[in-house]
């Protein structure tokens, strides 16, 4: 899978497989197509070449409603938060719900309650996204991508300008998810957290894929990109 | 050579924007007749646009009638026509003033909103956020502003109106000490349905236009927070250009079916 | 998300904007009718004067309804057809002969059509029925409603002729039978008579030059008070006209009761005389009438504009300055006439003199050759006198060309305006071999492109 932006050219001819139920963990420095490679997956961006396989579904080559189908399966939290500035924090949970499900408005209060729970905001559900903090944001983003259970979760640099405090948290949340059946993708320059999540590692730099495996095998590398980036413990 | 390159190419890049812009509009209204309907957005544009713009067009209608009130009087007094003052307002208001304004205040007041909302959005990855949710981001952000500034311009349209005879009866008031019903009426005196309806309803192509061409810069905004400043600014720009451009086709599109015969 | 709050607020919004939407329909509906009860008629004019679709209709000024369609006519001589829409309510104004008129709101307004209330008589004007139109007001259709006038009086006057005539045969049988009655009378008898037969040519005459002068009255009357005059004239003709046939009735009346068999002749001759004076006196006025009538304005410009003076005006010293000849359009043609061949003596009259049979012969034989151009001349009958004093001479000068004049006027049928008397006394220039003139001359100035070419 290739793609190029203005002549840029961000990924090169890369291959990986994500096995079901487990974490994938996509390294790298800042810049080298991470987040990209992610946004394939859930077809935010198409390949200039190649292919993107979910479920054994062709995404690159699925119509608007084929692919929407596929991505009420996927959650997806980004860099930046992403939250709807035009809602509350709890409508912003319960907006997967309200689009996806029939439940009834009472139901869907309640589980997005649940969900702001589960990331500690409970007391936040009422608050406009421009009141809550940046790590408050991204831990209400996490509970939205999750508010409808799926397959599917892409994290998009989890821990990125938290606290490790907090950072752990989020950690830890998605190794239960992890445990529930889902299948995590996470980016990150945070090696700690990837060491923390992730059963299968990549190394993406300057559009390849330069070490693929375990935690312990990454550590094992010759590569010397690979070993200055393992042992930046603190990430770049 | 250079000039010759840089007219060439801002031609081309002026055709480029008006291409993306038609075919932007065109997917709008396409888009617009396919389910989900998205009414509760609506529901919340026409808020915003509609019932939050009222103060701003009720007090500058108010304020055109009186001005203009005050022009005719100084013009039909010269030939001792007073008494068609209100009608020439209303003619003059229905017309053309109040549907141009209110479009001009509408592109300054909502496309600028657009603009920079939807801009916003795009550089927070808040649009990318609604596609990995599955939503239509397109229809979910774009076709639901256009609509409700398509349902919007004329109702805003027809309060500027009022809102003008309202100043102008103010205006001639203060002077002649003339009735509100005998204003009132008389401001009918030559106005047609061949005035108000075509007039009102231009309106809607105004609304068509503001939000299709703020909603496309913002979608298509880039570089972060200067980009949204950008793209609010382009907006009010783009939006006022083209109403006023599309005004004079509109109007002579309304010539053509109704006539206007000097009485 | 859609709140309570926020729909109830785009409620008020949506609510306010398409009722205000409908409130100035309603206002616009309202003022063309929309919404009333109404009917269809048609009105026709040749000229629609900037009526257009949308105007106001009115019916005796009550706002009634809207022009719906103007329909041009398919040929020259058809005439615009205007569908009107008007409301029930003033039906019943709205008959067949309701006038519709295209008319003008204030000043700067626009063109709206009057309807007026039709007559008690005529029924409703039916749906799809069409009304008359009056046309807007134009000179040429004044002048065609004002020469029809004229056409009417001229009628009156043609009547009017033929009663004076029948008269004047009766008084003359009258006079017959009366014989030595009548003496007394007779000369009054006379007088009415030819100054009867002379008021109505000159009533003719003045109806013709009005009918025949359109153009120069038409420059005149340019607005409705001189049209008003105009009428007024016409009005004031008929008036004459039925006054002189009072006049005439009455003569007859009298002459009736003079010849009836029961009647104390000898009795009535002092009531006959009497009546012979009022009827003198009345002959007299319209006479005076007939001389206002033609002095006017209106006629005087008509005069004046065709190139005619008033030649009653000219004086003798301004005729012999060559007024008539100043501008050169006319030459001058002279027939001497001696007095001794043309008149004798009265037997009435000491000092007197009338035409003698003779005189009539030769002033017949002398117009002959210039008849065919006096319509469009102008001819002067100068008189000369030489006998007595200055005063004398004017005086008999101006009673002999009197005399010939009013002899060429009865017999030749010449319009008065153009034929003129001129007593010049004493002052015989240009006669034959100079010698002092004792007679008329008939002194034709005759147009010389009319000479140039002469009439076949």
């Amino acid at each position: 899978m290739s793609k190029s932006f203005g002549g840029l050219k961000v990924l090169d001819d890369i291959t990986f497989e994500i096995s079901k139920a487990k974490a994938f963990v996509l390294l790298g420095r800042s810049g080298t197509g991470k987040s990209v490679t992610l946004k394939h997956i859930i077809g935010l961006v198409r390949p200039d070449k190649g292919h993107v396989f979910v479920d054994g579904r062709e995404i690159t080559q699925l119509d608007a409603r084929a692919l929407s189908d596929v991505r009420k399966h996927m959650g997806f939290l980004f860099q930046s938060a992403a939250l709807f500035d035009s809602m509350t924090v709890g409508d912003n949970v319960a907006f997967p719900l309200r689009r996806h499900t029939d439940l009834p408005d009472k139901e869907i209060r309640e589980r997005a309650k649940q969900k702001l729970a589960d990331v500690g905001l409970e007391r936040e559900f009422d608050k406009m996204p421009a009141e809550l903090s940046g790590g408050m944001k991204k831990r209400a983003a996490l509970a939205r991508a999750m508010a409808l259970d799926p397959a599917i979760l892409l994290v998009d640099e989890p821990s990125a300008g938290l606290d490790p405090i907090t950072a752990s948290e989020i950690d830890e949340l998605l190794v239960q998810r992890k445990h529930s059946g889902a299948t995590i993708v996470v980016v990150t320059h945070n090696i700690p957290s990837a060491r923390a999540i992730g059963d299968e590692l990549a190394v993406l730099h300057e559009g390849h894929i330069i070490a693929q495996g375990t935690a312990g095998d990454l550590d094992r590398s010759d590569d010397p990109l690979v070993k200055t980036f393992m042992r930046s413990e603190a990430g770049g | 050579m250079a000039i010759v390159d840089r007219v060439g190419g801002s031609v081309l890049s002026s055709l480029e924007f008006v291409g993306a812009l038609a075919t932007f509009g065109g997917r709008a209204i396409v888009s617009a007749f396919r389910p989900p309907y998205e009414v509760g957005e609506i529901v919340r544009h026409l808020y915003q646009f509609g019932l939050r713009s009222m103060p701003l067009i009720l007090t500058s209608g108010f304020a055109i009638g009186v001005v203009l009130s005050m022009h005719t009087r100084a013009t039909l007094a010269r030939f001792g026509a007073e008494a068609m003052i209100p009608a020439g307002l209303a003619v003059a208001l229905v017309r053309e003033t109040g549907p141009l304004t209110a479009g001009l205040l509408v592109s300054g007041r909502v496309g600028a909103g657009i603009g920079a909302e939807i801009g916003a959005m795009r550089v927070t990855e808040q649009i990318d956020a609604l596609e990995a949710n599955a939503v239509d981001a397109f229809k979910f952000l774009a076709v639901t502003r256009v609509i409700a500034c398509m349902i919007a311009m004329p109702l805003l349209t027809v309060m500027m109106d009022f809102a003008g005879i309202v100043g102008g009866f103010t205006a001639e008031t203060a002077v002649s000490g003339m009735s509100w019903q005998l204003y009132f009426e008389r401001s009918f005196l030559y106005l047609e349905f061949s005035d108000l309806i075509p007039a009102t309803l231009k309106t809607v192509v105004f609304g068509f236009l503001i939000a299709s061409v703020a909603s496309y810069l913002g979608f298509t905004t880039s570089r972060g927070t200067e980009g949204v400043g950008e793209a609010s600014t382009r907006s009010v720009v783009m939006a006022s250009i083209l109403i006023i451009l599309s005004d004079v086709i509109l109007v002579k599109i309304i010539f053509f079916f109704y006539p206007q015969v000097p009485a | 998300m859609a709140t309570p709050a926020r729909l109830a607020g785009v409620g008020v919004f949506v609510i306010a904007g398409l009722a205000l939407f409908t409130l100035g329909l309603f206002m616009i509906g309202d003022r063309q009718m929309a919404f009333a009860k109404k009917f269809t008629i048609y009105a026709e004019f040749a000229k629609i004067t900037g009526l257009q679709p949308g105007a106001i209709i009115r019916v005796s000024g009550a706002k009634a309804g809207t022009v719906k369609e103007i329909i041009p006519p398919l040929r020259p001589t058809d005439k615009f057809k205007v569908r009107l829409e008007i409301t029930e309510d003033l039906h019943p104004l709205v008959r067949t002969d309701s006038l519709a008129t295209i008319e003008t709101e204030g000043l700067v307004g626009g063109s709206f059509l009057g309807i007026s209330t039709g007559s008690e008589q005529a029924p409703p004007a039916p749906e799809n029925s069409t009304i008359a139109g009056k046309e807007p007001f134009a000179i040429a259709d004044l002048l065609q409603q004002t020469s029809e006038t004229i056409k009417k009086v001229n009628e009156t006057i043609d009547d009017l002729k033929g009663d004076v005539q029948d008269a004047v045969q009766s008084i003359s049988e009258t006079v017959d039978n009366a014989s030595q009655l009548i003496d007394d009378v007779s000369d009054d008898v006379k007088t009415m008579a030819s100054a009867g037969a002379r008021i109505t040519q000159d009533a003719a005459d003045i109806a013709d030059s009005i009918r025949n002068g359109e153009g120069t009255i038409g420059k005149l009357v340019k607005d409705d008070e001189l049209y008003r005059q105009a009428t007024a004239i016409a009005k004031n003709a008929e008036q004459i006209a039925r006054d002189a046939r009072e006049v005439v009735e009455e003569a007859k009346k009298a002459l009736n009761d003079l010849q009836s068999k029961n009647g104390p002749v000898q009795g009535l001759a002092s009531n006959f005389k009497q009546t012979m004076d009022d009827a003198r006196n009345a002959m007299s006025g319209f006479a005076e009438n007939m001389e206002a009538l033609k002095r006017n304005f209106l006629f005087r410009g008509f005069f004046n504009n065709r190139g005619y003076f008033n030649l009653e005006d000219i004086s003798p010293a301004q005729y012999r300055q060559g007024v008539l000849t100043k501008d050169g359009k006319r030459g001058v043609v002279r027939i001497w006439l001696g007095a001794p061949v043309l008149f004798e003596p009265d037997p009435d009259d000491a000092d007197g003199e009338r035409l003698t049979d003779a005189g009539k012969m030769r002033l017949d034989s002398a117009i002959e050759p210039y008849l065919p151009h006096l319509g469009d001349s102008v001819l002067v009958v100068e008189g000369y006198a030489q006998k007595g004093t200055k005063d004398e001479q004017f005086l008999r000068s101006h009673a002999r060309a009197s005399a010939a004049r009013s002899y060429l006027i009865g017999k030749f049928h010449l319009n008065p305006q153009t034929i003129a008397v001129m007593p010049l006394g004493s002052d015989s220039a240009d006669s034959p071999n100079n010698t002092p003139w004792d007679g008329v001359a008939l002194a034709a100035f005759i147009d010389r492109t009319a000479l140039a070419t002469p009439r076949k």
